[in-house]
């Protein structure tokens, strides 16, 4: 379980294993705005993430906002099969810019 | 992926009926007799929602939820109380302490696993 | 192995026990909390577990008991030897209940007894005597099912939702699961991730669900968040016929109270999509729209559900008055037409406004018409599973039908005119296309074959697919057949997919011999030609080895038709835009002679073209720039030379005079704003004809 953030050239790359649930988050939120504050495009790797609630999915459309506001890019690269059950749930599989467009 | 639902009662009937009912909608079901016990199950393993009796030896239900409260890897954990009429004042001591949903002693499997459903 | 039941009587036994014990050491010590606490636990646990195995009877006394010693405990009365001795009685009556969940009447009169020298004992407790009710907040079952309603359903959890373990995902699961769901959840309240706190739900909810369940079975949902969470819930409407009502996204949001119906009217002023409007104008957050857009399309969904649900109340026409009724709404439009040119060029604004309600109304009409006659497609498929049934038994084949898209609906004279070479092709498909079971599993391939039969729609057009997971076509053998038949030349350089439409050629057969099944003179030429007549195309797939597919598209009806308008001296003419791939502009291109084969350069590549001026014998000079229209079927490009490109035209299609018919290059025609007549071009026919008169 662990969130590996990595830089290059003001672009954040994500990768996420494990849970993205409210246990995790508020460690998550912070390592995000430590690492990612400034950042304007971020690509977040969610293929291999297991359990996502709605503490998870608040965090992904806070983070969405926070780069719309800079004009940059959130990219879902790669979403496991339960995120997008919980997106879908919500009504949120459009949300998200991702590569793979699982229809 | 199956969910895992930690089941205190200190009644083995009681745990072995709910028991039934969860594994036979899926879930993973671990048992406890009482408070200590269920403390000693939380060892880090995933559960996604705990059943608690109030009324137990050793540890009290209360009391339970309290010691989960403020165990970082469990403290969001759902807590389903089942509870019986009689007990409205527990009820209240037993909101304050963090367990938001209570459960009506005795129930039927389908109430249980309704109930559950919102819950995990 | 013990079941449940016996593990609750063995339990009950230990407990009924360890009640005696205490009781009996409590006449030794009655002020002793612990004893008093044992006894408590052992009379709760029996209570709370006999419920579960249907001990209602024991249940119910052990709740008297219970409460009696919940109040000794809380020092509200002493423990007396009355007490004790009642209290001994009682558990020697609780084991002999045990025994079974029914108790004799015996048993029910010493309870009673029982109960009332506790009562003596313990007076003033109203609870004592009344048996053990649910509270609020249990669980009830799921009551009966209703009739299908709309429900709107906001909720805004606390801000401690998820740190007091409350998910909203099992919430909306269990929503999903009792109808259909439609889900906003409105995000305008979370902030940038540096204002986030990551452990609040900021987030809300706003969902219509359609379900025949009750409000009590939605309101359940909520049970365990009742008292903190925001919730409304309400039936959206009590009758649905009412739901045109709701048809307009404005009336929605003041019904939401979102904003006021002077604000709606405000902006509408200034013209459509009134969710847009709303939202540039600030008013509305782009998440309410959703919410809103939401509402209007389940409502819509219902308002179709309750339509499905009436067919029962359908009515049988004649085709004929269908057709009458299609020829009358098309002259209507056009009528339509000519006084909305007839409005504009006297600039008469009063007759405009009446003339632009007019044809609101007229294209309703015709949209209604229309619809009319639309089948669904699923019609004609059962005839096509007794085919493959008899078919592949007659051949000794095991043959699967698989039928995708019944549901998509076509024209009813498309869908009979579809018949026979869809029957044609599945019969392609079994004969030639599908192995024997023997020869499938010596390929590795599943003994039984499958022909997956497809309708789906695209744009405003119906595609149709027939695949088979057979042996695919042969293209060397193919390439053979068509040196052997003169179609194609000896030393010809023909790709793969080239190869393959030639089997659409007229009298091509690769059939090793003449089975009963195929063969029989009706080729795949036949086909395509059916399908061009229908106004749609046919194209092959085939992967040697692993099965062939076939895609035909069409239009979804033949009476509407998408046009492009072009003009050639004073005539007009009509090009169904379908087949329109784009339009560019040629100079001084008619130098060359009328025999010639006409070639025009795009981009690099040359496509045949004609000028539908000499075709059609007009008079008048070519001007300097010609217009070429530049059309597609399949796989081949045509283009028509035409002196102006006059635009997009959507037209109701006239049949022409039986005299008329069958004349080369004309589908139809249609009659214009100023009571003209144009021709609507029929491309594949006119560039076939031009082929081969050139050729």
């Amino acid at each position: 379980m662990a969130m590996n953030i990595t830089k290059l050239d003001g672009a954040c790359s994500i990768r996420l294993d494990g849970d993205l649930t409210i246990f995790q988050i508020a460690d998550y939120h912070s390592q995000l705005l430590a690492e990612c504050q400034d950042a304007q495009n971020v690509t977040f790797d969610l293929s291999d993430v297991n359990e996502v609630d709605t503490a998870g999915v608040q965090l992904l459309i806070s983070l969405q906002k926070q780069l719309n506001s800079v004009d940059g890019n959130l990219l879902l690269a790669g979403q496991s099969e339960q995120l997008l059950n919980t997106l879908n749930a919500f009504n949120l599989s459009g949300y998200f810019e991702s590569t793979e467009g699982i229809s | 992926m199956s969910k895992t639902i930690l089941i205190v009662d200190d009644s083995a009937s009681v745990r072995q009926v709910v028991g039934i009912t969860l594994r036979g909608a899926g879930y993973q079901v671990i048992e406890a007799a009482d408070g200590k016990d269920a403390l000693s199950k939380l060892d880090g393993q995933k559960i996604n929602l705990i059943i608690s009796d109030v009324n137990m030896p050793n540890m009290d239900g209360i009391s339970l939820v309290k010691a989960v409260k403020v165990n970082p890897s469990y403290k969001f954990t759902p807590i389903l109380m089942l509870t019986t009429e009689s007990q409205e004042s527990k009820k209240a001591e037993g909101k304050a302490a963090g367990a938001k949903a209570w459960l009506v002693k005795p129930f039927q499997p389908p109430t249980l696993l309704s109930a559950v459903t919102k819950l995990a | 192995m013990t079941g449940p039941m016996d593990t609750f009587r063995m339990e009950a036994e230990e407990h009924l026990s360890a009640l005696e014990d205490s009781l009996l050491e409590m006449e030794q010590t009655p002020n002793d909390p612990e004893l008093i606490a044992l006894a408590f636990r052992a009379m709760h646990t029996i209570k709370g577990a006999g419920g579960m195995f249907g001990f209602n009877d024991l249940s119910g006394f052990t709740h008297h008991l219970e409460t009696a010693l919940d109040k000794v405990r809380s020092g509200s009365y002493p423990v007396t030897p009355e007490l004790i001795s009642v209290m001994l009685d009682a558990k020697d009556h609780i084991a002999g209940m045990l025994e079974s969940p029914e108790q004799t009447r015996v048993q029910l009169h010493v309870g009673q007894s029982l109960l009332n020298r506790l009562h003596k004992i313990t007076p003033g407790d109203d609870a004592s005597h009344n048996t053990p009710a649910s509270s609020e907040e249990s669980v009830k079952p799921i009551p009966k099912k209703i009739a299908e309603a709309a429900f709107r359903i906001r909720f805004t959890p606390s801000a401690n939702a998820f740190t007091d373990g409350f998910d909203v995902l099992p919430i909306l699961n269990e929503l999903h699961a009792l109808g259909s769901c439609y889900v906003t959840t409105i995000d305008s309240q979370v902030p940038e991730l540096k204002e986030l706190e990551p452990e609040s739900c900021l987030l809300c909810w706003d969902i219509i669900l359609i379900t025949e369940q009750s409000i009590d079975a939605i309101n359940d949902t909520f049970i365990f968040v009742a008292e903190e969470w925001q919730i409304s819930i309400e039936k959206v409407d009590s009758n649905l016929d009412d739901v045109e009502y709701f048809d307009y996204i404005g009336e929605i949001l003041v019904n939401r109270g979102l904003i006021t119906s002077t604000q709606v009217s405000d902006i509408l002023a200034a013209k459509p999509k009134t969710g847009e409007l709303l939202q540039e104008s600030g008013l509305v957050s782009r998440s309410d729209v959703d919410a809103a857009l939401a509402e209007q399309k389940a409502l819509r969904t219902v308002k179709e559900r309750k339509t499905q649900s009436a067919q029962d109340a359908t009515v049988r026409v004649p085709a004929f008055r269908l057709d009458r009724l299609m020829n009358l709404v098309g002259e209507l439009v056009i009528v339509q037409a000519r006084m909305n040119q007839l409005a504009h060029s006297r600039n008469d604004e009063e007759m405009m406004s009446v003339s632009e309600d007019l044809d609101r109304l007229t294209i309703d009409l015709r949209d209604n018409t229309f619809s009319i006659r639309m089948l669904p497609i699923g019609s004609t498929f059962g005839r096509f599973r007794r085919l493959v049934r008899d078919l592949s038994r007659d051949l000794g084949k095991e043959i699967r039908l698989e039928t995708e898209g019944a549901e998509t609906e076509l024209d009813k004279v498309v869908i009979d005119r579809l018949g026979d070479p869809l029957v044609h092709l599945i019969r392609n498909s079994i004969d030639h296309g599908i192995e024997t079971p023997e020869q499938r599993a010596a390929l590795g391939k599943e003994r039984i074959g499958t022909i997956h039969l497809a309708a789906e729609h695209a744009e405003s057009h119906v595609v149709i697919r027939i695949q088979d997971d057979g042996a695919g076509i042969n293209t060397d053998r193919i390439r053979e057949k068509a040196k052997e038949r003169g179609l194609i030349s000896a030393d010809s350089q023909l790709s793969e997919d080239e190869i393959l439409h030639l089997i659409f050629e007229p009298g091509f057969s690769t059939a090793q011999q003449i089975s009963d099944v195929s063969g029989r003179g009706v080729g795949m030429d036949v086909v395509k030609r059916s399908i061009q007549d229908l106004g749609g195309q046919v194209s092959i797939n085939s992967n040697h080895g692993k099965g062939t597919t076939i895609k035909i598209t069409l239009p979804m009806t033949l009476a509407i038709i998408e046009g492009l308008m072009v003009a050639v001296s004073d005539e007009r003419y009509v090009l169904p835009l379908s087949a329109v791939e784009e339009c560019i502009e040629l100079q001084n291109g008619g130098k060359s002679e009328r025999n010639d084969k006409r070639l025009v350069q795009i981009r690099g590549e040359l496509v045949p073209y004609m000028r539908l001026r000499e075709w059609f014998n007009l008079s008048g000079a070519i001007p300097a720039i010609e217009q070429v229209v530049i059309t597609r079927m399949g796989e081949e490009r045509f283009g028509f030379s035409v002196d102006e490109v006059i635009g997009q035209y959507q037209t109701v299609i006239k049949r022409l005079g039986k005299f008329y018919e069958g004349i080369a290059g004309i589908a139809g025609a249609t009659i214009l704003g100023d009571g003209s007549v144009a021709m609507i071009l029929d491309t594949v026919g006119l560039a076939e004809a031009a082929e081969s008169e050139a050729s």
